[in-house]
């Protein structure tokens, strides 16, 4: 094997791992914010995509106004999770667990939804990321070109998402929230707000994600329901839960194990070997692979 | 006393208003859960061959009355639905599953019940010489036939002597996986490798390059739709370039509207093409665009064609009695339909059609048209 | 004094109509449909008992249904072995996965844990689909032998009683295990770990059983729907299949001993009899919308409604709204 065919495996795997880690960002934020984990969260990336396709596709808006109308509509979304679900549960004495359910029915819902309304056919992306066949070569390598912007808006994800939670004073209120309601109230922190906030822009941050993945895993179910949504929960849990790098780094790990287990090994048990790498990890190493680059709170 | 007679007559009169009402006819296709892709264009083809036996005076002056149920794509589910229209809707035929191991499944309640089951799944494993079931028939070519076709080309004429292959994780992959092994052996040709793709996954890198590395010559494509898309894309984007050949669904539009460019050039063994020029699918494919707007796919043709067989075989046996309809099918009846002469052969297959085709950017060429 | 009568008498005709439902409906798919409530019943029933009770969530449930399912086709079918030893292999080839994953439950909050479980589900779930030699992977199973007494084979009529028993087997032992000092030490666990661990309760050991059991039931319910069914194929344990689970105990109530039964009933009709013509994609919206409603706006299920129109404010009611203040108090004031 030649070593630019290593290589080349290497950028593939940290290209598909950067998608997991988007989506991860999201269960890191919603964790970080309110402590709880939306199982519907990739429901958000299939709902933007749909309503960008419906949009842009369909109706023949531009781009920009799809974009924002389809981002928008998510993060309102997201407040009704909040309003229509998380409060009423909380309301009635529900925990964790029966968030946990709830979420995972709405998962389920979304699904049968977005199939009586468009069908189980899978719908192409608009080229609005570059075409199919357009990639970028260098050094005997090369990488279609949507994941130029994903890796951009990744970075921009992550640092925003991070500034925001660690060092500003919405970040600090947030985590606040998630830590302590009652003594965050006392302290005179806007609660409501907060949580409203963390509902809208972990559903946001996934929406935006769902626009750019879907010139890879398609305008389809799969981006609701398939294995994505599971592997953005194994990027966020690889780091601990913790901070948003390390729901990205978690990501790519995860992708470059995936194709190095291909290459190397298997590629009928590559995802065997990536969810035992996963529990290895869970049980030996609960808070996170990256302990050493934790930040003191 | 007065209700009970009063009721007692009520239910009679339901019973008799469903029993001499209309023929019922089932159809159980997948169209929620991941395997989806294919229940629309099955529901859209049985519904537009109903609407036209039913527009021009029905079977024996009876409408046809189609009940479809969903499988989930699920052999599970596919029992469920089953069950129900054979034990308690009483229909006349049950069109479906279209999953192979569903049909294993399932295809013993269709004789318990004596009624016909007519399918579109295609795996070799459920031949009439091999379950020995009266009562199950199948409406396209299987893919013994349609592999066989496969290699056949890849070898005479694409001149593919080290084929790799690619697979995906479902039984439709995995039966044309067997089929391509034992046609290259009788051939004296070894495939290099065989690498898996699993439904969902996107990328396959790793899976390429080990193609590579083992010299692979020519790629044979045993996916279903969506990975057919991320493979070709991926070989234009590692810039291997081979001859690419596939099975059935890297030939119908779901796979080249998501590949766009990436796909031209691509080989299908197609069961159907809209393009071909004869009659009678000219008349479907205009009929079926201008019910439904869009252009039909495999397999809208197979669940048309059923339709009509068994609206046929109806008039021919004069009655909606299974065990007649079952022995009409298999025996007496020829019919020419969208998929040519339709006639039972010895595994209980209508047909055993199929096209070799070539993607141009727009539209499937028909290489080669096999009986 | 007359209502409670008439309360008691209509719970007899419940009971009685159970008892004689095959003999009142000839329709074999409603029949079947009922066997599977039966079958989804077990399951469900381990389910309230390691979540309701023992406070632990498994979403890869699926998995040890497929162990139980696969474990008895394969001894029953392959090796020729009779029907009871391939029924008690899967329940022990079950349990002993259960073991092996209790063992992070000592140290992994909720979240934490239900990903070990959906990665467990997954595991199983590539497994059987690569192990052909053995499962027959994506082409399934086929020719499992239905059970039979002496040259009496199955019908589904058999197949209800068989089911009804075992079901009525497993909720009094649930019920037993419930009353005991296991049970209760569950209770406390529950409540608050570590409190109870001061009053000398094992949790780990608690942890353990209530895995252990929770896994036995979904093998049991595994099997038993292999040699139903007749024929087994990998799509039925998906991690769907194990939300849908976790759903059901759920729906009937976390807190209830028929809970899982009751939620089993449910959800296994509901989505069959909301196939309507020319809606046929419907069907599964309006059944994740009715478990998303219940969820939110009935936490102690579907089951606790019932019971309360038979007695009023119910025991296990009393619990939960114990349990609930204790846990406000607890969410509330660690961390």
């Amino acid at each position: 094997m030649e070593t630019k065919d290593i290589l080349q495996n290497l950028v593939s795997g940290i290209a598909i791992g950067s998608t997991y880690g988007l989506i991860g960002l999201g269960v890191v934020f919603l964790w970080q914010s309110i402590e709880r984990i939306n199982f519907a969260n990739i429901s958000s990336a299939m709902l933007s995509a749909y309503l960008f396709y419906t949009f842009y596709s369909e109706i023949g808006m531009g781009f920009f106004i799809s974009f924002v109308l389809s981002v928008g509509i998510v993060a309102l979304y997201g407040l009704g999770l909040r309003y229509l679900i998380h409060e009423p549960i909380t309301k009635r004495g529900g925990g964790r667990l029966e968030f946990v359910v709830a979420t995972l029915m709405i998962c389920v819902l979304w699904l049968n939804v977005i199939i009586v309304f468009y069908g189980g056919l899978p719908k192409p992306f608009p080229p609005v990321f570059g075409k199919a066949t357009d990639f970028v070569r260098f050094a005997g390598v090369s990488l279609p070109v949507v994941y130029f912007y994903i890796f951009l808006v990744v970075a921009i994800l992550m640092a925003f998402l991070h500034f925001l939670l660690r060092k500003t004073l919405v970040g600090k209120s947030l985590r606040a929230t998630a830590q302590n309601k009652e003594v965050a109230q006392l302290m005179g922190v806007n609660v409501n707000l907060t949580t409203s906030l963390a509902f809208m822009l972990s559903t946001t941050v996934v929406g935006i994600a769902g626009i750019l993945l879907a010139p890879i895993y398609f305008v389809s179910l799969e981006l609701g329901g398939g294995s994505i949504g599971i592997k953005g929960f194994s990027a966020a849990v690889m780091a601990g839960l913790i901070d948003p790098y390390g729901a990205v780094v978690g990501g790519i790990l995860l992708g470059i194990i995936e194709n190095f287990s291909t290459l190397f090994i298997s590629s009928t048990y590559r995802d065997v070997i990536s969810f035992l790498i996963l529990v290895a990890v869970l049980i030996f190493k609960p808070k996170g692979i990256f302990v050493w680059s934790l930040h003191r709170d | 006393m007065k209700s009970k007679i009063f009721a007692t007559l009520l239910v009679l009169a339901l019973l008799t208003a469903l029993s001499f009402g209309a023929i019922k006819v089932a159809l159980c296709a997948p169209f929620t859960g991941l395997g989806s892709i294919l229940g629309d264009y099955i529901k859209k083809g049985a519904k537009l061959a109903v609407e036209e036996i039913n527009s021009t005076g029905g079977v024996l002056g009876e409408q046809i009355e189609l009940t479809v149920y969903d499988t989930a794509a699920n052999p599970s589910t596919a029992m469920n639905v089953v069950r129900r229209a054979l034990f308690s809707d009483k229909v006349v035929a049950v069109f479906g599953p279209n999953m192979s191991s569903a049909v294993l499944g399932v295809h013993q309640l269709a004789q318990q019940a004596k009624t016909p089951m007519l399918v579109g799944a295609t795996s070799p494993s459920f031949r009439f010489t091999k379950v020995h079931n009266p009562f199950l028939f199948r409406l396209r070519a299987d893919d013994d036939v349609k592999v066989s076709q496969l290699v056949k080309y890849a070898v005479d004429v694409l001149g593919i002597k080290k084929p790799g292959v690619i697979y995906g994780s479902t039984d439709y992959c995995l039966a044309a996986l067997d089929v391509a092994k034992r046609e290259f052996g009788a051939r004296g040709i070894e495939i290099v490798d065989a690498e898996q793709i699993k439904e969902g996954e996107k990328d396959a890198t790793g899976q390429l390059l080990k193609l590579k590395n083992a010299g692979f010559d020519g790629l044979i494509g045993l996916t279903h739709e969506p990975e057919a898309a991320v493979v070709v894309k991926q070989l234009r984007q590692l810039e291997i370039d081979v001859p690419i050949i596939g099975f059935s669904a890297w030939g119908v539009p779901a796979f080249t509207d998501l590949a766009g460019d990436a796909a031209i050039g691509v080989y299908s063994v197609q069961g159907f093409n809209p393009n071909d020029s004869e009659l009678a699918v000219r008349s479907f494919v205009a009929h079926y665009k201008s019910k439904w707007g869009e252009e039909p796919s495999d397999p809208a043709q197979a669940y048309y064609d059923g339709i009509y067989l068994l609206a046929k075989a109806i008039e021919i046996a004069n009655s909606t009695d299974g065990e007649k309809l079952a022995e009409v099918l298999s025996n007496q009846l020829e019919m020419y339909g969208v998929q040519g002469m339709l006639k039972c052969d010895e595994h209980h297959n209508f047909t055993s059609i199929c096209y070799i085709s070539q993607f141009d950017g727009e539209s499937w060429t028909i290489i080669d048209k096999l009986h | 004094m007359r209502v409670v009568n008439w309360k008691k008498i209509l719970l007899i005709i419940a009971l009685a109509l159970v008892v004689v439902y095959p003999f009142l409906d000839k329709n074999d798919y409603r029949l079947y449909l009922a066997n599977r409530a039966l079958i989804h019943s077990i399951l469900a029933s381990g389910l309230v008992f390691l979540t309701g009770f023992a406070g632990q969530i498994s979403l890869g449930q699926a998995g040890f249904y497929a162990i139980g399912a696969y474990t008895s086709a394969y001894i029953t079918t392959r090796l020729g072995m009779p029907i009871i030893l391939g029924i008690v292999c899967g329940i022990l080839l079950s349990l002993g996965a259960g073991l092996i994953l209790s063992i992070p439950s000592f140290k992994l909050k909720a979240f934490f844990l239900s990903l070990v479980t959906i990665a467990f589900g997954q595991i199983v779930y590539v497994l059987i689909l690569n192990l052909q030699s053995i499962t027959g992977g994506p082409y399934g199973f086929f020719g499992i032998p239905p059970m039979k007494v002496g040259q009496y084979y199955f019908d589904n009529k058999g197949y209800y009683y068989t089911f009804l028993i075992i079901l009525v087997l497993v909720i009094l032992i649930i019920y037993r295990i419930k009353n005991s000092y296991l049970g209760r030490s569950m209770f406390a666990i529950n409540d608050d770990v570590i409190a109870a661990e001061v009053c000398g309760i094992n949790s780990k050991q608690s942890k353990i059983f209530a895995f252990a059991l929770s896994a036995s039931l979904a093998g049991l319910a595994g099997s038993l729907y292999a040699h139903l069914a007749g024929f087994l194929s990998p799509e039925p344990f998906t991690f769907f299949e194990s939300s849908n689970f976790v759903a059901m105990a759920v729906v009937g109530g976390l807190r209830n001993i028929l809970g899982g039964t009751i939620g089993g009933v449910i959800l296994t009709f509901l989505p069959e009899f909301l196939r309507f013509r020319g809606w046929e994609n419907y069907y599964l919206i309006v059944t994740s919308l009715t478990v998303v409603l219940v969820v939110v706006f009935m936490p102690n299920g579907l089951g606790n409604i019932i019971f309360k129109l038979f007695r009023g404010k119910t025991h296990s009611h009393a619990i939960h709204k114990e349990i609930t203040t204790l846990r406000k108090e607890k969410e509330g004031g660690t961390k």
